[in-house]
């Protein structure tokens, strides 16, 4: 969208806040959603506020100060305010897009994003990941023998990689169990660039798409599956736009994948009350609601459901660099996301997406009382 | 951001803590302008300020009127008809921290709030009970407290009226703390809930007064039984003309809680429904929609004999009745309880509306007027509604001329201003009985001759230093 497009569009944000609150209609319960207007308090956290922010540096009106950047980059991306607002109201722009276009801007203008956002570009820019971690040990969780080229490859994610290796050990597990041949790209993996792409750190971005996907084709790649919620979301709808054309690849989130090809009744849970965290990336930015709740409730007769879920679905706080520059924030969203939880009775959360997992986990070392796993591990547990 | 801000600041921080005051222009740009700003120019105010208690209200008034700082209070966020913009910047005061439901009593039928509280937040607390809040079709967003002082209820205001305030505590511009009604009854044990004390009910004299005569803390308003059955209803009609009648006889025989009549341009209506269940509906219509949109509610055996009544009434009429989806039906009820759904309104970008007071009997003279003067500028996507209000001595109506337009083309920026100008002047010389929102340039009290003077005397009184939302009526 043009700017001057853009620019008459923000006009039609009626400041009416129903952006900051879960649908209540459907609920029957009036709930708050927009954790950074939550926690920060000021107006100009809330969708609402910060599209008056956009609006003023899109005519000129506010020269960037160290407040905007905070107001900006503190912007979590889950999209929670354009899922209450999109056909209820005249706005037809996404507002996680406006937001995303704004942060672009700045970092092109020389402000921003915030120093550990930058850290981690240049991280990403020298070890083709976020954590500082060396490339070669990408894979360096891997137990098993796995080719580097086939027609599905496995894209495991910095996270899962490096932090969360749980996540993709038993994503592999799964994967070999399925009988489904696969294969990991390994060492020409590289960071999808989604941490960079959410803090307006575009130019590096496109390098690492480009290279991404000439390792998926020469890996001889027909399908991608990703554990990973964000570099899902990322090849989905980021990298076409960023480059301007189709992937040709068919692009599965492993919930998807593994509803096709494990045999629903062989999956065996442990009996325990579970309930589900959409992942902002998967659910309202990829529309991947129901395929992780159909293998949930093979696993368990004693899933339930959180009051705020789907497109009604809390943050878990971590996403779009926030857990970076702002972790205490990061952390109170996954504390109430924890509450919520417990609330159901459930002794599990369970998620898809390693970044939620991580800032579930390291609140949940805070105030405890539910266990956090991720849907893969689930899986390799019922079908060990 | 001169020293006299940079002082101010500091002093502010001492009262409500640094977290809770801001100077920024990134923090102040969101309160600059609302959707009317085109009848209202966009000002920024000088520091955001958000207090969290009676008490840091009061300081923070003392400060601004010994300093004659002016003051903008904002409830719950949502400013419509440029009410909160700060047309001489100084501080805007966003009570959103205060957002404490203090006491539901089921045994005196109240609620307690404070003004940061949302209908949404009111209703969710009070359904617990067997009670209900009376609920404007607005966001629930909305505060129930500055709703209630602009006496901003309409939909169920067929059967309920617009009073439910019973008491309020404010803060004078000074810093001096007034309680009305029985809250300031000395008596030798706190009592429950009154206006009908010793003199005047002051509650009333800050009603529609927006914010320029002082700050609301906190107020004691009235819950209402929840009805046992709740059915809403759709009517068509050919023309205006023929709802005038049957909304005035079920009205005044208290048949529905709510009765709007309303008309849509098949335009309007195409945009309004788009997307929605009811989307089609507009290819049916080659001129405009009359429809009346009815609420039969109470006991079950009340709610079956109103119907009846009901059916009657509009057969008799020239209305019929329309099949309701299940789900439209649903929501309608959802729409009456909890709000929301008003702001479809706002499909098509942006919407205009001059709601006023006025006479039921001559809704069809308002529409016509306002409708040709939409359409005379290129406005088609129009709509009008009018609600009976109760109690409806002098066929008391709620009215709103609504145009669905584009704030983002500046053609129709300028285009809008004269529309309303004109529209305004249309509908006084139909003869209304006043605007629903004092907002400036509507409200001229130098107009109002010797009613006029006395209000502005009553401000000038409460506010000698004209710190409290300056710019705003009484004018």
């Amino acid at each position: 969208m043009k700017p001057e497009e853009l620019l008459r569009e923000l006009y039609h944000c009626l400041h009416c806040h129903l952006c900051n609150f879960a649908d209540w209609h459907s609920l029957d319960e009036w709930m708050p959603l927009c954790p950074s207007y939550a926690y920060f308090g000021f107006e100009s956290f809330s969708a609402s506020g910060k599209m008056e922010v956009a609006r003023a540096l899109l005519a000129g009106e506010l020269r960037p100060s160290g407040r905007t950047l905070q107001v900006l980059f503190s912007d979590l991306g889950c999209g929670a305010c354009h899922a209450q607002c999109h056909g209820l109201t005249g706005l037809k722009v996404d507002h996680v897009e406006v937001f995303e276009e704004l942060k672009a801007r700045l970092v092109e203008r020389g402000y921003g994003p915030l120093p550990r956002q930058k850290a981690y570009a240049r991280s990403i820019q020298k070890n083709r990941n976020p954590y500082g971690e060396k490339p070669g040990e990408r894979t360096s969780w891997l137990e098993e023998e796995v080719p580097e080229k086939g027609e599905t490859v496995y894209f495991v994610g910095c996270t899962s990689s490096y932090r969360q290796k749980e996540i993709a050990r038993a994503t592999v597990e799964v994967l070999l169990r399925s009988g489904e041949p696969f294969a990991l790209l390994g060492e020409e993996e590289w960071c999808c660039g989604s941490p960079l792409l959410r803090t307006g750190q575009r130019k590096l971005a496109r390098e690492l798409a480009e290279h991404n996907l000439e390792a998926l084709r020469r890996a001889g790649a027909r399908r991608v599956v990703f554990s990973c919620a964000g570099c899902y979301r990322t090849f989905s709808r980021d990298y076409p736009k960023l480059l301007g054309r189709e992937l040709g690849l068919e692009l599965l989130h492993t919930s998807q994948h593994f509803l096709k090809v494990l045999p629903g009744g062989k999956l065996r849970g442990d009996g325990r009350r579970i309930t589900y965290h959409d992942p902002c990336h998967l659910g309202r930015g990829m529309g991947v609601y129901d395929p992780p709740r159909e293998l949930l409730r093979m696993l368990s007769r004693s899933f339930v459901e959180m009051k705020r879920s789907r497109e009604n679905s809390w943050c878990c706080g971590a996403g779009s660099g926030v857990k970076a520059a702002f972790p205490d924030f990061a952390l109170w969203s996954a504390s109430r996301r924890l509450e919520e939880a417990r609330g159901t009775g459930a002794e599990v959360l369970v998620s898809s997406c390693p970044f939620c997992k991580r800032n579930l986990e390291d609140a949940g070392r805070k105030v405890g009382g539910v266990e956090v796993k991720d849907l893969s591990e689930l899986l390799a547990e019922a079908l060990a | 951001m001169s020293q006299r801000i940079r002082t101010l600041e500091k002093r502010l921080a001492d009262i409500v803590g640094e977290e809770n005051v801001s100077s920024d222009p990134t923090d102040l740009i969101p309160f600059e302008r609302d959707d009317q700003f085109f009848l209202v120019p966009p000002h920024r105010p000088d520091l955001v300020v958000r207090p969290g208690s009676t008490e840091e209200v009061q300081g923070v008034l003392r400060l601004a009127y010994r300093l004659r700082v002016p003051v903008v209070p904002l409830a719950s966020g949502i400013n419509r008809k440029g009410l909160c913009i700060p047309s001489r910047g100084g501080i805007l005061l966003d009570l959103r921290r205060m957002n404490r439901i203090l006491e539901i009593s089921e045994e005196m039928m109240t609620a307690t709030v404070e003004p940061g509280v949302s209908f949404g937040q009111l209703v969710n607390e009070v359904k617990k009970t067997g009670l209900r809040v009376i609920t404007p079709w607005a966001p629930s967003t909305a505060s129930v407290l500055a709703n209630y002082m602009l006496r901003g209820i309409y939909g169920p205001a067929t059967r309920y009226g617009t009073d439910h305030l019973i008491s309020i505590e404010v803060v004078l511009p000074d810093g001096r703390l007034l309680r009305t009604g029985s809250a300031n009854t000395p008596t030798s044990r706190p009592l429950p809930y009154c206006n009908l004390v010793n003199g005047p009910d002051l509650c009333k004299l800050f009603q529609a007064n927006p914010g320029t005569m002082g700050v609301l803390t906190r107020g004691t308003i009235r819950l209402y039984p929840m009805p046992e059955v709740m059915k809403p209803f759709m009517a068509s009609f050919p023309d205006y003309e023929s709802m005038v009648k049957p909304a005035i006889e079920l009205t005044v025989k208290d048949v529905v809680e709510a009765c709007w009549t309303m008309t849509f341009t098949p335009s309007s209506l195409r945009t309004l429904t788009s997307g929605g269940r009811l989307e089609g509906l507009a290819d049916l219509f080659e001129r405009d929609f009359f429809s009346m949109w009815l609420y039969v509610a109470g006991e079950k055996w009340r709610a079956e004999r109103d119907e009846e009544r009901m059916r009657k009434i509009v057969e008799e009429g020239g209305g019929s009745l329309l099949p309701l989806p299940p789900e439209t039906e649903e929501e309608m009820i959802k729409d009456e309880i909890w709000e929301r759904t008003s702001v479809r309104g706002w499909k098509k970008g942006n919407l205009y509306g001059c709601s006023f007071y006025g006479v039921m009997k001559l809704a069809p003279e308002y529409y016509r007027v306002c409708r040709e003067i939409s359409f005379r500028y290129g406005f088609d996507e129009f709509h009008y509604e009018a609600v009976p209000v109760a109690p409806f001595h002098g066929q008391l109506a709620y009215n709103d001329p609504c145009i669905l337009w584009d704030a983002g083309d500046p053609e129709q920026v300028r285009k809008m201003r004269r529309v309303h100008r004109e529209i305004m002047r249309g509908l006084l010389r139909v003869g209304i009985y006043g605007w629903f929102r004092p907002f400036p340039g509507v409200v001229e009290s130098r107009k109002l001759g010797e009613y006029g003077r006395l209000w502005r005397a009553l401000k000038e009184l409460i506010d000698p230093r004209h710190i409290m939302n300056p710019g705003k009526p009484p004018l």
